[in-house]
């Protein structure tokens, strides 16, 4: 068969034609999409199933190993940070990191207050004892008509006196 | 390509519909053609062709007229649209084992002997490979120049050349049959 006939057999072809329904569906779709605003043009786009994005190597390239990297990076700051923290701790403060070295200085932590109450009491006794001397010093020297007026309101046939001894531990105490 | 083509495009860029719509009317019948020719079904065809329009449509604010036709560039959505689809389809029915019944204008029907002379030149257009379907669709056709042909396959004219001769070579074998 020679070229001229082929090409003109081909060249027949020109008259296939879309079906006259479908050009003008197709037609409408698109202008009426055309004509909506932008931001509504393309959540419709995105409803359409033709515009669904196939999931490729590529759409797997561009958007989910971006999104892991980053997710792989926080996950290391993060517990990198963790893990700066005990390490510095570990090497500034050893006995931060043993269970054993941290029950042994709370043991002596409670003795330490202890020992400063008891500390505190002693010192609080002997101001009390000084003020009482002082006070004792001075009552010499005090008229009689006060003593008396004291007298009765002390009770010296009962050398304890309730509140006194309440005062006095409170104070001690 | 189209009178004022530039122009339109400019219009249908900035979201004019009435422009987008010339653009659709004239180009819309031959990315059909090239569809149907290339994929043999008519539904795939239409959902293609309207998938390529969508898809002119969504980029073409993106797209730049470097002195190029406007069909070039929805060549290249028509066929990047025909390799996607082949590639998600499970099965491929050859073009020749189809009993397909496209639109022929009533006028041409009548002149045609359709069952032979439509279904031999299909048939044999299903057997060229992919770039020589592509080149033999568009130069004879739809009557492009080799230098559009080889703009739309990002190819040289000399490529163009050589793929038309050997798909010429193939055809004589197979309608001469």
């Amino acid at each position: 068969m020679m070229e001229q006939e082929i090409i003109s057999k081909l060249k027949q072809l020109q008259n296939i034609k879309p079906d006259p329904g479908y050009a003008g569906v197709s037609r409408s779709m698109l202008m009426a999409l055309m004509q909506m605003p932008k931001p509504r043009r393309t959540w419709f786009l995105l409803r359409q199933p033709q515009a669904q994005p196939r999931i490729t190597l590529a759409a797997v390239l561009r958007y989910a190993l971006p999104a892991t990297i980053a997710a792989s990076f926080m996950f290391l700051m993060l517990g990198g940070y963790s893990t700066m923290r005990t390490a510095y701790f570990a090497f500034n403060f050893p006995g931060l990191m043993n269970e054993k070295i941290l029950a042994a200085e709370l043991n002596d932590f409670e003795i330490q207050i202890k020992i400063a109450e008891l500390q505190y009491h002693a010192d609080s006794s002997k101001t009390v004892s000084l003020a009482l001397n002082e006070a004792g010093y001075y009552a010499n020297n005090l008229s009689n008509d006060l003593i008396k007026n004291e007298g009765d309101f002390l009770n010296a046939k009962n050398p304890t006196n309730e509140k006194i001894d309440e005062a006095l531990n409170d104070l001690i105490l | 390509m189209l009178d004022g083509e530039k122009n339109i495009i400019q219009r249908a860029i900035r979201g004019e519909s009435s422009a987008f719509g010339q653009l659709y009317d004239h180009y819309m019948p031959m990315i059909y053609r090239f569809v149907l020719l290339k994929v043999g079904r008519r539904e795939e065809a239409e959902d293609l062709t309207h998938q390529v329009f969508l898809s002119a449509l969504q980029n073409i604010s993106g797209y730049k007229h470097l002195g190029h036709p406007f069909s070039s560039w929805l060549y290249k959505i028509a066929r990047n649209s025909i390799i996607d689809n082949a590639r998600t389809k499970k099965e491929t029915i050859p073009l020749y084992d189809l009993d397909m019944e496209p639109h022929i204008e009533p006028a041409i029907e009548k002149t045609l002997d359709l069952n032979k002379e439509f279904n031999s030149a299909m048939k044999a257009i299903g057997q060229l490979n992919e770039e020589q379907q592509n080149v033999v669709i568009m130069k004879f056709i739809e009557g492009f120049s080799h230098k559009e042909i080889a703009e739309a396959l990002d190819k040289n004219e000399g490529a163009i050349r050589t793929i038309q001769h050997r798909a010429i070579i193939k055809l004589k074998k197979l309608l001469s049959v």
